[in-house]
């Protein structure tokens, strides 16, 4: 192997350690009921950094925004991008306001509440569209890894996705989901769950709508062919 | 360049979609609803007036221990609820020092909180991040005596007012057995009872009771009859 390629290889597999850190951070900080506040923000903090690097890393795509042809499909992954990205801002701004120990003399004096609402609505929001956006891009990665294994590793996957989108479906209604995303609730509502049966709620419902996502986009493309 | 400007037409239809979406779910409480609860209040008012009045007499329950009511409350705007006369957390402190007989006492600070739901929230999370201590008006006569504190508290973003923890670090609760209850409006005892324990390693910190605000301000007979399960559950009464 040459030094370019091998060199290519790092950056690959830096990328996925980046996008499996960032998940792995942001299934912690929705479970914040258990991990208390001084480390919520810690995590909070440390995404803040993950989420810079995934951005470095992938500079490309906003120079590749103003090129190639638009169909229904790009349109879609773009716009689920910017709508993340969006999210995600007003998700790191109203937590970094709001903080209580890390940023806590940025306080501001007033509109607290307002700034609580939006921290509840968008990183519940965050969680579905960057389960989308996850999806969205899951078939690169997922060629990928097909080519070189064989076809068991295929069923698995597939069983993954079936049980983590029926777990998932559950969980987001058994989580309330739906009522913080239009702040039905206004107030985040302690689960009794221990913190393990928690997470892999909050995987399931990460993966499951990766999973429906992947599926609807071949769909999509199969219709088309 | 076309094409990048019709996606960001989508990005943006959809964001105020959205926002118009949790705009019209966010309506404020209806009005007539706090008005009725207000008019009942006031009838009640007088007669818990009385009934604590009593009790604070005749502290002593049946099991023959000392019951001590302590609660913060807040009454004029908040959440759900309009504005009230009485706050959620005030109206279960009266029924249980009805039920228990124990004496009643209310932890106020020397200055009072906004009865503006907005500016309360403010002052509150400032005080949280500051981790403040504030100034509390009364002590309580006779602390040693009592061997039980209820101790009764809102939920103010997601933990007890800090009022409450000038409360508690203001006594000697070494040997006491401490009973939370508390209101909220989703987020049931928010690990106040692990918060409270670690505050007063001392004591004993029993599991709490949460009830919802606006069930204890508007279903009074369902609060009632959760206490009472409540206390019989803990033995007290
Ligand atoms: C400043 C403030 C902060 C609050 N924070 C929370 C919260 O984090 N979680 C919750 O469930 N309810 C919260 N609430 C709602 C109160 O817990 C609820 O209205 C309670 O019943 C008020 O009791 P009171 O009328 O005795 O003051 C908050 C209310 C206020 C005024």
């Amino acid at each position: 192997m040459n030094q370019g390629s091998k060199r290519m290889m790092w950056k690959k597999s830096f990328k996925y350690f980046i996008d499996l850190l960032m998940i792995a951070l942001f299934v912690l900080l929705m479970s914040n009921q258990y991990t208390g506040q001084l480390a919520h923000e810690w995590i909070g903090s440390g995404m803040l950094f993950v989420v810079l690097m995934h951005h470095w890393l992938n500079r490309t795509w906003y120079k590749a925004l103003s090129k190639g042809n638009y169909n229904i499909i790009r349109m879609l992954q773009t716009s689920i991008d910017f709508i993340l990205l969006l999210l995600i801002i007003a998700m790191m701004v109203s937590g970094i306001l709001l903080s209580r120990y890390v940023f806590v003399w940025l306080q501001p004096e007033t509109g607290m509440n307002s700034l609580r609402l939006i921290h509840l609505a968008s990183s519940h929001w965050t969680v579905l569209l960057m389960a989308a956006h996850l999806g969205l891009y899951l078939s690169v990665f997922l060629k990928r890894i097909y080519r070189n294994e064989k076809q068991a590793i295929r069923v698995i996957f597939r069983l993954c996705g079936i049980i983590s989108a029926i777990f998932g479906l559950i969980s987001v209604m058994q989580l309330n989901f739906v009522d913080y995303m239009f702040l039905q609730t206004e107030f985040y509502q302690y689960s009794e769950d221990s913190f393990v049966l928690y997470m892999i709620r909050v995987v399931s419902i990460l993966l499951g709508t990766a999973s429906l996502t992947h599926l609807f986009m071949k769909l999509k493309r199969r219709i088309k062919t | 360049m076309k094409k990048v400007i019709t996606v960001m037409i989508m990005v943006f239809s959809i964001v105020t979609l959205v926002g118009c979406g949790s705009a019209t779910n966010n309506t404020p409480p209806a009005e007539s609803s706090a008005t009725d609860t207000a008019t009942v209040q006031k009838t009640e008012n007088r007669i818990l007036k009385d009934s604590s009045d009593s009790s604070s007499e005749n502290s002593t329950s049946d099991s023959g221990s000392k019951i001590l009511v302590a609660y913060f409350s807040r009454a004029g705007e908040n959440y759900n609820v309009g504005t009230v006369e009485k706050g959620n957390t005030q109206i279960m402190a009266e029924m249980i020092a009805e039920e228990t007989g124990g004496t009643l006492f209310k932890v106020e600070t020397v200055t009072p909180y906004p009865s503006s739901y907005d500016e309360c929230t403010d002052v509150a999370k400032q005080e949280q991040n500051d981790n403040a201590r504030p100034e509390l008006k009364e002590a309580v006569d006779d602390f040693d005596d009592y061997d039980t504190i209820i101790l009764g508290f809102p939920i103010w973003w997601g933990d007890m007012p800090m009022a409450m923890y000038t409360f508690l670090e203001s006594y000697d609760f070494s040997g006491k057995t401490v009973l939370p209850f508390n209101t909220h409006e989703g987020s049931g005892e928010a690990g106040t009872t692990g918060k409270i324990q670690s505050a007063l390693p001392q004591a004993t910190a029993l599991e709490g009771l949460a009830v919802q605000g606006k069930t204890a301000q508007e279903d009074r007979n369902d609060t009632m009859t959760t206490i009472q399960k409540w206390l019989s559950q803990n033995e007290i009464n």
